[in-house]
């Protein structure tokens, strides 16, 4: 394997190919933050915390996860690498609840310190409902606070990467992602034992021992055991047994969500986590007729919310329901690629356009 | 300029539901050539025609694929992305709706260019109604003898905006959550199933028999210098005519939104889609093209009428909820950028919000990890740049109304 040229921090360095920007700066003891990064993990890159400035790039890269390139002059310092940064860890901050800095456990929260080494207040950022979950305090081993989480994935990786069970997973989407064991359930005993790996991993305290253990238990460093991955072809197959369902079911029940995880051997997180997160895929019941009615921009313009109201009128439901006898269920969508037909609207999967409320009326007569 | 129809040049002269009246028209003619030049020389002359992405991030069509085809591989996959998500885009649909011959000729081409014997057509799941038509011609091409051992299957969304990004298309088509990827390792060296993969926008594919048929030198004449060829236009919004249109790329905005889609009224116009940037009425004449500004080609226009700030708000609203939620800055900062914007539509700004917009659009462009996440702030910045006033204003009221009592 070659070897590599950089620049880091003006320090000139040679290391081997491949080794990533992160490890590097290490190797000439210069310090990068990370948060979602673990050495015995697989890089995931989520957090962006290790960004760092690279010259002749227009955005700055994630440290943890991008390799050397021969003559690459890279600052760790930079002004925009520290505001950046900065940002970032407000954020993280202003996302999630706890009352970090009244809380003597938050010590234990790598965010917090963090937050601490690099002298911050109050976030300049707010959002106005930050995430909240109860306690999960059902399981005898582990309690789990998702309202602590920073979705840094670590838990999810360590479950698969570690002790190759897929226990956890990601579902939802956006800013409503969560951390979810089982369909979205308090963690139980049934489902996840007292290996504990997830605790020791998370890098916050959202994931402690029940029995009020310090996080590092002492045991001896994890070896990695996982079995391979599902194999690619069933796991190729999920999205389309979802689909199937939800064509064939209206929706997807938690039943369905167990026959599917049986039948393409994955665990029921993983299912969930990949069922709710497309739009198009429904964990509820869905009318016989879905109105999906365009409120993206060109829609908007061309008085799209006009032919929303009035759908709610005929159908007497809101956007998101499902009339009472099971016919109509009536969305609010993005952009459906029919801006030339602006407003527009899909039922189930057929573009109506250029609509009117007397055009509703018609169409909706004629379902009925 | 008038329109120049190279993309959708067989557009309402085909039949497209039959493949005859395609080969009638000389259809998979530069297929056949492309057989008889072999792969590296279709590659040579995709890389001389200068042809670049017409998905939105503009990468040389040649280069990626001479990637993918010496990257080392136990199979290689071509992607059509037409997933075609982009607020304001309808392009993809038409050239499938009127012509998806040309681009199962372009898929054919392509896979044969880098190797792949096995191909993916990725089709939102919004256009399951163009399914059909996709089958189909897939179908007659191969009852021809067209395809030659080239698997094409087609895979559909299940509604997601950020699944048109390369990378979270991937993890779809593995049946994985939507989510992006870090790069490198780029698609053409490490793509679907750690395999070199090249994805390529619709549009794109179907300029590949065109320039195959034509030759690299008639398509590097056409549009500007570092802008070969043309580009289909999506335009809606304020304007008489909303449709497709294609034009040379170097052509002027002007051109495309007042003389032939019959605006007449123009406040802004925005170019790209969602993550597009803001042109207004005194810079209309601003070339379209890679070095100026092209994004998708989605062209929005807003009338004098709108609102700017109610129009960046449902823009960043529509950001907010089609993040992945992977990376912290685009899931966090669009929830933030939403949250403010949507007071100020109603009336309950705050000094600081300008700053707090401004700052916060700096690090979410420089940080996140896609596109995304880095393009969201491109409306909130050019508004800022252009309509400051009007966020003025709004906080001045907002301030004013609270102190009376009002909100
Ligand atoms: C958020 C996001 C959405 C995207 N959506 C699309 C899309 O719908 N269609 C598309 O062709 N490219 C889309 N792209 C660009 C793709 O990532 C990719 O660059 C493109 O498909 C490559 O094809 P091309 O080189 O032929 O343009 C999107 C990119 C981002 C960041
Ligand atoms: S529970 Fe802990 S390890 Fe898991 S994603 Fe949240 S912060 Fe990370
Ligand atoms: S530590 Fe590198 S992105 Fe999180």
């Amino acid at each position: 394997m070659g070897k590599i040229n950089v620049t880091i921090d003006e320090i000139k360095i040679s290391v081997d190919a491949g080794t990533t920007i992160l490890d590097t700066a290490k190797s000439v003891g210069v310090e990068i933050p990370t948060l979602c990064h673990h050495e015995q993990l697989k890089p995931s890159g989520n957090c962006r915390i290790c960004t760092v400035e690279v010259d002749g790039s227009r955005t700055l890269v994630g440290s943890c996860h991008t390799p050397v390139a021969e003559g690459m002059v890279i600052h760790t310092r930079s002004a925009k690498v520290l505001e950046s940064r900065q940002a970032t860890l407000e954020l993280l901050l202003a996302g999630h609840t706890g009352p970090c800095v009244l809380d003597m456990e938050a010590r234990e929260c790598a965010l917090h310190n963090l937050a601490a080494e690099a002298e911050m207040g109050a976030p300049r950022f707010q959002v106005q409902n930050p995430r909240y979950y109860a306690v999960e305090d059902v399981s005898p081993y582990i309690q789990r606070n998702l309202s602590r989480c920073v979705l840094c994935l670590k838990c999810v990786r360590a479950c698969e990467e570690i002790v190759g069970q897929n226990v956890v997973s990601a579902a939802y989407r956006g800013f409503g992602s969560k951390i979810v064991v089982d369909a979205d359930i308090p963690l139980n005993k049934e489902i996840c034992r007292d290996c504990g790996v997830c605790i020791e991993y998370c890098p916050t305290t959202a994931l402690v021992w029940a029995d009020g253990k310090k996080k590092k238990s002492g045991r001896e460093e994890r070896k990695i055991q996982a079995n391979p991955p599902a194999g690619k072809e069933k796991r190729k197959k999920l999205l389309e047994m979802l689909q199937e369902k939800q064509r064939t079911a209206g929706f997807i029940s938690e039943t369905a969500m167990r026959e599917i995880a049986g039948a393409a051997e994955l665990s029921v997180s993983e299912v969930y986590g990949v069922a709710t997160f497309y739009g198009f895929l429904s964990t509820r019941p869905q009318g016989r007729y879905t109105i999906r009615i365009c409120k993206s921009l060109p829609c908007y313009l061309k008085g799209g919310l006009m032919i929303a109201e009035s759908v709610e009128k005929e159908l007497g439901v809101k956007a998101g329901e499902t009339t009472a006898d099971g016919k109509f269920s009536f969305e609010l969508v993005n952009c459906i690629g029919a801006c030339d037909q602006a407003p527009a609207m899909l039922i189930n999967d057929r573009v109506y356009g250029n609509l009117s409320p007397e055009k509703i009326f018609e169409l909706l007569q004629n379902c009925l | 300029m008038a329109e120049k129809r190279i993309v959708l040049q067989n557009c309402g002269f085909i039949d497209p539901e039959d493949i005859s009246s395609y080969v009638e028209n000389d259809g998979f003619a530069a297929l056949a050539k492309a057989r008889k030049m072999g792969p590296e020389a279709v590659i040579a002359e995709i890389k001389a025609s200068k042809l670049k992405g017409r998905g939105g991030a503009g990468f040389p069509c040649g280069l990626k694929w001479e990637m993918a085809r010496r990257a080392s591989g136990d199979e290689k996959y071509l992607v059509c992305n037409a997933d075609e998500g982009e607020v304001g885009a309808f392009k993809d649909r038409y050239i499938i709706q009127n012509d998806p011959f040309s681009l199962v000729e372009g898929i054919v081409i392509a896979s044969f260019a880098i190797g792949a014997k096995k191909a993916y057509i990725y089709l939102r799941a919004e256009y399951h109604y163009l399914r059909d038509t996709l089958k189909a011609a897939v179908q007659q091409a191969a009852e021809r003898g067209i395809l030659q051992g080239l698997e094409i299957e087609l895979k559909e969304g299940a509604g997601a905006y950020v699944c048109g990004e390369e990378s979270a298309l991937m993890n779809s088509i593995e049946g994985r959550r939507g989510e992006v990827r870090f790069k490198p390792p780029f698609p053409p060296v490490s793509g679907l199933f750690g395999q070199p993969t090249v994805i390529n926008n619709v549009e794109t594919l179907v300029n590949i028999p065109r320039i195959i048929w034509r030759g690299a030198a008639w398509f590097a004449g056409i549009g500007t210098k570092d802008s070969a060829g043309t580009k289909v236009f999506s335009v809606s919004g304020d304007v008489e005519k909303p449709g497709v249109y294609e034009l040379p790329l170097g052509s002027k905005l002007n051109e495309v939104v007042r003389e032939l889609a019959g605006a007449n009224d123009i406040k802004l116009v925005q170019v790209g889609g969602a993550t597009g940037s803001i042109v207004t009425e005194s810079m209309l004449d601003t070339p379209l093209s890679y070095e100026t500004l092209l994004g998708s080609g989605a062209i929005i226009v807003l009338n004098s009428t709108r609102d700017v700030i109610d129009y960046v708000y449902r823009t960043i609203a529509f950001l907010n909820e089609e993040s992945c939620g992977k990376c912290t800055p685009c899931r966090e900062g669009t929830e933030v950028l939403a949250e403010v914007l949507g007071r100020l539509t109603s009336g309950d700004g705050f000094p600081d919000d300008i700053k707090t917009l401004a700052e916060l659009s700096q690090a979410m462009n420089i940080s996140s990890l896609c596109g995304l996440g880095q393009a969201a702030p491109v409306p909130v910045l050019d508004s800022l740049k252009y309509f400051k006033h009007d966020y003025e204003n709004r906080i001045k009221q907002s301030v004013f109304l609270r102190k009376v009592g009002f909100a």
